[in-house]
Parts: structure tokens; sequence; C-alpha cells
């Protein structure tokens, strides 16, 4: 497991342009980044590219990551998760506005089901599930594929109010459903 | 939806707290960004919900299904990084100052070709030129000495030149003649000895003499009839470009006829 304090002195390497260290943090942290740009693009090629964009944002320090705000995880995936949707609206892709198809294209990749993060994944996509169809797939649409209210409203038809009611509703139940977990599960912390 | 009371932010927590979940997904409006984030330290309530709002991003990005990532995708970034553009600049330019010294040195290649080319072109005009005389002048000088017919006299000098004397040589059967000078004055400049042939009036030029500081020389000549034609010869100072009748200085003078 990787420790902050290893992750602290990663990037320390990698300022200083270190090979190795760079070589580590991908070895350690390539495949959440390939996964949630996958996720995203749905496109191997262009998920390797947004790979490749966010590594290298972090190798020429174009950003800089700050332990006190999160931990280096989470500071990769954000940037691999803006980077995918400035990809996506470059590349003009539309999203598949079919939630039973997402959750086909997440049945049939190839999951690594070895690691512990996969546990918090699958509790975390459980309890989306809990939610009411409707909401959990326009917060899929705005969070993963980065879609304004409107962009919203005209791709799937439901008029503007709804579905600012529907995201708002969704993601306070989702919330709660989380804290509730966190609060039954005290180790995740 | 945007509360109506923004006058105390104090007392709109509630306003505030409802807008948190579109303010944390980049789903408000700039109208209501504003409004959360000039209000957001007066509740607490609203900053709690946010980190945790925050934090549930960062698990649902961390939620996606894991794939394995193509195994030369390490390598292709390894690569990446290996060659940044930043060394890449110096090495293009560094290509394209070779390659304008190359183009530079290859003109300058093709010119001093082309101006030796020229220059062998002239000189090998030249030999040719002077082969041919040289081998003219061996032709006379062979015909004129390989006859039965082989006849010379002594032009003798006038009263002025006492010490100036030549010798006159030719073959009766051909056109060609050979006159060897000696003693002849130093002429002043602009000034030049022509040898003529003349029979009665006429008198046909047989060519310049280019003499050395003693006033020693020859001339190998060619005319057009047999030199036997002719009855008197005489060697006068003309103007250095030639004269078509003898109109200078007599140095010397001979009778053909022995």
């Amino acid at each position: 497991m990787q420790s902050e304090f290893d992750d602290i002195e990663y990037m320390r390497r990698i300022a200083r342009h270190d090979q190795q260290a760079f070589r580590a943090l991908y070895q350690q942290y390539g495949r959440p980044v390939y996964s949630l740009a996958y996720r995203v693009l749905q496109n191997v090629i262009l998920a390797e590219e947004v790979t490749q964009d966010t590594f290298l944002k972090v190798w020429q320090q174009k950003t800089q990551w700050d332990p006190d705000k999160g931990t280096l995880k989470s500071w990769l995936l954000t940037i691999t998760h803006f980077t995918a949707i400035d990809r996506l609206r470059r590349e003009r892709r539309q999203p598949n506005l079919h939630p039973e198809a997402i959750e086909d294209i997440e049945e049939q990749m190839p999951i690594s089901r070895n690691d512990m993060g996969w546990q918090d994944g699958i509790a975390l996509r459980m309890l989306v599930r809990q939610l009411p169809r409707e909401q959990a797939f326009l917060i899929d649409l705005a969070f993963f594929w980065g879609m304004t209210h409107h962009e919203i409203a005209d791709e799937t038809d439901i008029p503007l109010g709804t579905v600012k009611t529907r995201l708002r509703t969704g993601l306070q139940r989702l919330r709660e459903l989380w804290l509730d977990s966190v609060k039954q599960t005290p180790t995740r912390q | 939806m945007t509360p109506n009371n923004r006058i105390d932010p104090a007392l709109d927590c509630d306003g505030i707290r409802e807008l948190i979940p579109d303010y944390a997904f980049g789903l408000a409006d700039p109208e209501d960004i504003r409004f959360v984030e000039s209000n957001l330290i007066n509740c607490p309530e609203a900053v709690d919900e946010l980190a945790d709002f925050r934090q549930l991003q960062a698990e649902l990005r961390a939620s996606v299904p894991q794939i394995e990532p193509p195994l030369a995708m390490g390598e292709r970034l390894m690569a990446a990084i290996a060659t940044p553009t930043i060394a890449m600049k110096p090495r293009h330019q560094s290509f394209r100052l070779a390659w304008l010294a190359t183009a530079l040195v290859v003109i300058a290649l093709v010119l001093t070709n082309i101006y030796w080319l020229v220059r062998v072109n002239d000189l090998t005009r030249q030999q040719n030129e002077l082969s041919a005389t040289i081998t003219g002048a061996q032709n006379n000088a062979f015909v004129l000495t390989q006859t039965n017919g082989l006849r010379w006299v002594r032009l003798p000098p006038s009263e002025q030149n006492a010490d100036a004397s030549a010798f006159l040589m030719w073959n009766a059967e051909s056109e060609i003649g050979l006159l060897y000078a000696h003693g002849f004055p130093k002429l002043e400049v602009g000034k030049i000895y022509q040898l003529w042939l003349t029979r009665g009036t006429e008198a046909v030029s047989a060519g310049t003499l280019q003499l050395d500081d003693k006033g020693q020389g020859a001339l190998l000549f060619h005319i057009s009839e047999p030199i036997d034609k002719y009855t008197w010869a005489r060697i006068t100072a003309e103007p250095n470009i030639g004269s078509n009748t003898p109109s200078g200085t007599i140095v010397v003078v001979g009778k053909l006829q022995t």
C-alpha cells in the first residue's frame, strides 16, 4: 500500500526529473488513471492518450500537488477526469443515453479484482444503484461526462427543471447513503 | 433554484446548502457560484457538505471498474519524457544549420568547378593553338631543310647601320624562308623591323621581326609565291603594327639571285 510519505518523495524526485520515480508513479497509479479515462471516453486509444497527457502534466510540473488538500491519487484522478472531459468535448463524442448499456459496458470490461480499491469501488457503485435509475443516470451524465443541465436536457429531452431537481435530489441522496456507508465501515477511513 | 433572500447570508444557510450539490459538481450558474463563494464562510454546515461532496467525487472517480492499461503504454510514456520537445528544438536547428552549410559548400563547389572548367577549356584552346603554330613551324623548317634546292644569301647593312647583318635561307621549290638577323640597333618605342621581298616596284611583306636586347632574332616565313621569283630582300624599320609598303629606314638589303 502506497503511503503519503512515498508519494511526497516520488513527487519531490519527479520535480528533479528523476525518471525512475516517474516510472514508479506510473506503475502505482497508471491503472486507476487509465480506468477513469476509459470510463469517460469508452475508447482505448483516447484513454491511452489522456493517460499519457495526465502523467506528462505531472512530469512537466504544469500543476502542483498539495498533500494538505488530498491524496496524490485523488489529485491525479481529478487531472485525468478534467483532461478526459476536455478530450470528450474536442472529439464531440456523445454519451451513451441508455443507462443499461453503460452498465453492460462495465460488466464486459476486463476488471481487475485483486486490489483493495475494487472493493470500495464496488461498494460505491452499489450505493449509486440504490438511487432511482433516472437519478443515477443523470448523475452519470453530469459527473463522468461533464454535461451541464442544459446539455442533459437537450440530449435526454427531459425538461430543464426536472433535470435540475432530479440531479440535486439524487446527489443529496447519494451523499446520505455514502455517509451511512462510511459510518458503518470506519476502517475505510 | 436561487434563494430569494440574499441580503443577510447568515440567515440563508439553507439556501446555500441547497446550492452546494450543483456547486460541487460544477452545475451551478455563475450567479449561484458567486452567491455560494461569497457566503460560504457564514455557513459551516454548507462547508461540511461541500467537503463531503468533494470526497464523494474523489471516490466516484476511484470507483470506476479497474482495467489494465496496454502493456506498452508505460514504455511509450517513458519514451515521451526521454525525448522532450525542448531537447528536440536545438537538434532541429543544428540540422538546419548543417543543411545550410552543406548547401553553401555544394554551391561553392559548383561555382569553383564551373570556373576551373572554363579556365581549363581556355588553356586547352591556347595549347591547341600553340601546338598548331609549333607544328606548322616544324613543318616549315622540315620543308626548308629537306630539299636539294636550299639557297642562302647575306643581307649586308646599309651605310647607317654598319654592325647590322642578316642571312636569308630558302628553298627554291617552296615559298618558305628563314631569316636570321644580328647586330641590329635598338628601335625607338613604337617601331618594329619588317622583312620585304621585292621585284621591280612590287614589294611583299614576309613578316615582322622580334629581336632581343642584343639585336638578334629569327623569322621563319611563308609567302604565296616561290621566293626565287623575287629579286631583293630588305629589312626596314616600320611602325609596330607593320606597313603595307616599305616606308622606313633600310637596315639591311641584299639581292636574292645568286
